[in-house]
């Protein structure tokens, strides 16, 4: 048997440890966070701040929204789901003079877009391949100008 | 002084209450990850990847942005004052769908159907007026109106 204060200075020794082995646990959580990937359920946040991307993820694992950025700037794009939609997307991003909102189907080429020349704003619509057809607004020599495309290819505007 | 099997004894403690200290912090910090529901005040990752939604509350509580998906693709949605509806990014049945809507009704869309992209726009509730840009059955390139009696025009047909 050794005396009582050698027993207590040996409990609070133990208390310290334990409290640094607590410590130690939490802090190397830490580095995982900052550099590793972590899994959460359910995650809210005052303020968040992502440096690359965020991508949604469906069920079968294909993406279906992504924010991203590239040298112009910021791009927000929905993605189609399944063989019919697999190349249909609804975006935004910003283009060479300036925002782009555009739609296009599941056939990849048709679609329609906002878009900003030189001029200004304009509005164009596009055929499903193999298609000719279709319209515009557009703003040309400082006029606005509704553009129709007939069956054929041929360009009208509205005025003529 | 006391025995050196006693001493050995409650260094071998001693190493097992740093054990479970250890255990215990990565314990604490997993149930919080785990459990469902965790709560942070500023977060910076560099990439984000979400199984599900996300929504971007004010605060007041409401939603105002909500990011998510469904059968058709994705979706991102802005809601205006009471969950209305104002803007939405979407893929739809048949393609890409952008739309904005009014709060007394009326709104502006860019879509897609069988012959290719459409523009449209639409009145407030209670009037008549309105504008199209579309792709007939045909294939022409069509330029509709409707005037404030409902009348419509077309340009192309």
């Amino acid at each position: 048997m050794f005396r009582l204060s050698e027993k207590l200075k040996y409990m609070v020794l133990g208390g310290f440890l334990i409290s640094a082995g607590f410590m130690f646990g939490n802090m190397n959580s830490d580095t995982e966070a900052q550099f590793g990937s972590e899994k959460t359920d359910k995650l809210t946040v005052q303020e968040l701040t992502v440096l690359e991307d965020i991508t949604v993820i469906a069920d079968d694992g294909e993406p279906r929204v992504v924010i991203s950025w590239n040298e112009r700037g910021g791009q927000v794009t929905c993605l189609g789901s399944g063989e019919e939609r697999d190349s249909a997307q609804a975006s935004l991003l910003v283009g060479m003079f300036g925002g782009i909102a555009g739609v296009t189907s599941g056939q990849g080429i048709a679609g329609a877009s906002l878009t900003i020349g030189t001029e200004g704003g304009g509005v164009t619509i596009f055929p499903v391949p193999g298609k000719e057809g279709g319209a515009s607004l557009a703003i040309v020599d400082g006029d606005g100008v509704v553009f129709r495309r007939d069956k054929f290819g041929e360009l009208r505007s509205l005025e003529q | 002084m006391f025995r050196l099997r006693e001493k050995l004894k409650y260094i071998i403690f001693m190493g097992l209450l740093v054990l479970v200290g250890f255990v215990f912090g990565n314990m604490n910090d997993n149930t919080d990850a785990q459990s469902k529901s965790d709560a942070v005040g500023k977060l910076t990752v560099r990439k984000l990847t979400v199984l599900e939604d996300i929504t971007v509350i004010a605060d007041d509580g409401e939603p105002q942005v909500v990011i998510s998906w469904n059968e058709d693709g994705g979706e991102v949605t802005c809601l205006g004052p009471e969950g209305i509806r104002a803007a939405d990014l979407l893929v739809g049945e048949m393609g890409g769908v952008i739309a904005v809507f009014g709060r007394n009704g009326g709104g502006a869309g860019l879509s897609v159907d069988e012959t290719g992209g459409a523009v449209a726009i639409f009145p407030v509730d209670g009037k008549n007026g309105g504008a199209a840009l579309s792709i007939s059955d045909d294939g022409d390139g069509l330029v509709i109106t409707r005037d404030r009696f409902g009348e419509f025009r077309s340009w192309g047909q």
